[in-house]
């Protein structure tokens, strides 16, 4: 089966700079797609390239197993987006703003707009520009779930927003997606949320998607093994390809595992250690773990 | 509440899902015939995944804890498919656990009872007394 959104091979640089070298992404439909990685990963770039608001160097992008190279309206009407810096309308009243959204889209929901106006208590009567940063992403919202799309693209949506209405937006984008099978790129970096929303978590890193997996499968695969050895440990931890982070303190060794749990949990017995105990690794470990040794390794070249 | 799920855990949400329910019900805080959110509204309540949500429904449905009346909602069973006998199985596999933990811990078998004794004190305390099972 064609997957909702696939890139191959995706290359972009500006200048000197290389953002992405070779990214291949796989969206399955009705998935709640997840993107993490750091400051300046490319996650904007990526998000941007895959909506088709800027080309790639080199790659495709696939909707439906169609590339969306030639200009697609169809595709572009199914789509809703909310930048990362949503500063287009900018003189626009929200009224208008969202007038706009009803004359572009047949799907227009306005029923679904006047709720939402509502409940997140945006005045429509104000300028964009006039708005908060943390309302303007509200009202950006607002109209991409207006009209039901297909495919939502969310570029750190709730970033400048107080925790209840984090919580709002999530449950809203939760709520569209499970009624409308919505297939949901979430870019963001509170992984507490992603850990809550998303079935799938593709880690931007290095210019490509370094992982990317099943939420239930990370978790599995992900452990802090917390070991004590009688002695020295027979073999260096710190040399065990599956080890992404290691840290001593007296006597106890905690080792971060991000693949494969059950033969580091096997090896460290065959090791013969006197204690040894398993913890879970939340999102936010994973991906400083997943992250932090390659800057170590930066660190240490 | 059944559907509160701890998201540091190893166990996958669908499944923490399916126990917390079977624990509510078994205290009594869910009860047969009662009707349960649909997926989007459960969804929207817990800020879960609406994929997890519907997957631990499915399975929900499998293990005969809930029924889906089409058009009308999803239901708790009207009688939940616990068998006495297999539960016996599965109880005593769980009490050995329990025996060799104490054991290696070095608990004699006083300490343990009266541990034991205090739990499900506590458990039947949380039902509201009512100790169903002695009526029949």
């Amino acid at each position: 089966m064609a997957m909702a959104i696939e890139a191959r091979g995706l290359q972009k640089r500006f200048g000197q700079c290389w953002v992405l070298r070779g990214l291949d992404l796989k969206v399955p439909r009705g998935s709640i797609y997840g993107l993490v990685g750091r400051n300046g990963a490319g996650k904007t770039t990526l998000l941007r390239i895959l909506l088709g608001i800027i080309r790639p160097d080199d790659g495709d992008v696939f909707v439906d197993g169609v590339p969306t190279r030639e200009s697609n309206p169809e595709w572009k009407g199914s789509i809703g987006y909310v930048p990362d810096v949503p500063d287009v309308y900018y003189n626009l009243r929200v009224s208008e703003f969202f007038a706009l959204g009803k004359r572009f889209y047949s799907k227009w929901d306005e029923e679904t707009m006047v709720r939402l106006v509502g409940l997140l208590g945006l005045p429509l009567k104000r300028r964009l520009r006039e708005l908060a940063r943390g309302q303007r992403t509200l009202a950006a919202l607002v109209f991409a779930l207006s009209h039901h799309p297909s495919y939502l693209f969310l570029d750190e949506p709730t970033a400048g927003l107080d925790p209840l209405v984090r919580r709002e937006v999530l449950k809203l984008v939760l709520e569209e997606a499970a009624e409308h099978g919505t297939t949901v790129i979430y870019s963001t970096h509170i992984l507490a949320d992603l850990e809550r929303a998303c079935d799938r978590i593709g880690l931007l890193h290095g210019g490509t998607i370094a992982v990317e997996k099943a939420i239930d499968e990370l978790k599995a695969d992900a452990r802090r093994i917390q070991v004590v050895w009688e002695g020295e440990p027979p073999e260096d931890p710190r040399t065990w390809p599956e080890i992404a982070a290691c840290e001593r303190r007296g006597r106890v060794w905690s080792l971060t595992v991000t693949e494969n749990a059950a033969r580091v949990v096997d090896k460290i017995k065959a090791a013969r250690a006197t204690f040894f105990e398993e913890l879970p690794l939340s999102l936010e470990d994973w991906f400083i773990a997943s992250v932090g040794r390659d800057v170590q390794h930066e660190k240490n070249s | 509440m059944w559907y509160d799920v701890d998201l540091s855990s190893n166990v996958p949400v669908y499944q923490q899902m399916i126990e917390g329910l079977k624990r509510d019900l078994a205290l009594g805080l869910v009860l047969p015939g009662e009707r349960l959110p649909s997926v989007r509204e459960m969804a929207a309540i817990t800020a879960l995944n609406p994929n997890t949500v519907a997957r631990a429904y499915q399975e929900m449905e499998r293990l005969g804890l809930i029924e889906t009346r089409r058009g009308r909602g999803t239901f708790v069973a009207l009688s939940p498919p616990f068998k006495m006998e297999a539960a016996k199985k599965r109880i005593e596999e769980l009490v050995e656990k329990i025996l060799v933990e104490a054991t290696n811990a070095g608990m004699d078998k006083e300490e343990l009872l009266s541990l034991i004794t205090k739990a499900i004190h506590h458990w039947y305390n949380r039902k509201g007394g009512k100790e169903s099972g002695d009526g029949h």
